[in-house]
């Protein structure tokens, strides 16, 4: 769960903002085809900057956090 | 857990838990539950405290437009929010949840990574796996 996982895609309605990060010009043939499949949108903001650049350090940061 | 959510236990259905867990360490055993990182939003104000911390705390993943708590969902009733295991104080944050209900439920440790629930198996490979005892019937990413 933490990819992280959401059951949603992004928001309640599916959707993210109309935003560069949310729907980037290119988008890698991920599952689900976009970036907010399954997860939080990647424009979503965290004290680290944008989801978007730290989507993958989910997981090893709340190892990290929860072993301290 | 009482309501799918975090830190807690169905106070009704398992209210033995923490003497169970005495029992399991007299045992030389351990008790390590899963935990999610996915907190719940939705609970009546006052009655769930790692969401109400996380909020004075400030340290959940914002909605970039809003600033508020970005809301999804994911086991919870309603709505989830996640921690920002970037922020400089989720240690605090993290910690004091863990402590609190450790001080109900004697936990040794937590499993923090838990299969995507939306995974979809490929029916030949789920095939394989009830075919063969060698293939677990879920593997971790």
């Amino acid at each position: 769960m933490n990819e992280v996982s959401n059951f949603w895609d992004g928001t309640h309605n599916g959707l993210c903002y109309n935003s560069t990060y949310d729907h980037p010009p290119y988008v890698p043939h991920v599952e689900g085809g976009k970036l907010n499949f399954k997860t939080i949108c990647p424009s979503s903001l965290q004290y680290g900057g944008l989801h978007y650049n730290l989507h993958n350090l989910y997981g090893t940061l709340e190892t990290r956090i929860t072993s301290m | 857990m009482q309501n799918q959510n975090d830190f807690t236990f169905d106070t009704i259905k398992f209210a033995q838990l923490p003497q169970f867990v005495k029992k399991l360490h007299a045992r030389g055993m351990h008790y390590i539950p899963l935990v999610d990182p996915g907190i719940s939003a939705g609970e009546p104000l006052g009655t769930y405290s790692p969401y109400e911390l996380g909020l004075s705390e400030n340290i959940f993943i914002k909605d970039s437009l809003t600033g508020k708590p970005f809301i999804g969902k994911v086991w919870n009733p309603n709505s989830t929010v996640w921690p920002d295991f970037t922020h400089p104080n989720i240690s605090h944050y993290w910690m004091t949840n863990f402590d609190e209900f450790h001080r109900q439920v004697e936990i040794d440790g937590a499993w923090i990574v838990s299969p995507f629930p939306n995974e979809i198996q490929p029916t030949n490979l789920l095939e394989k796996r009830i075919l063969s005892p060698n293939l677990p019937t879920h593997t971790s990413e």
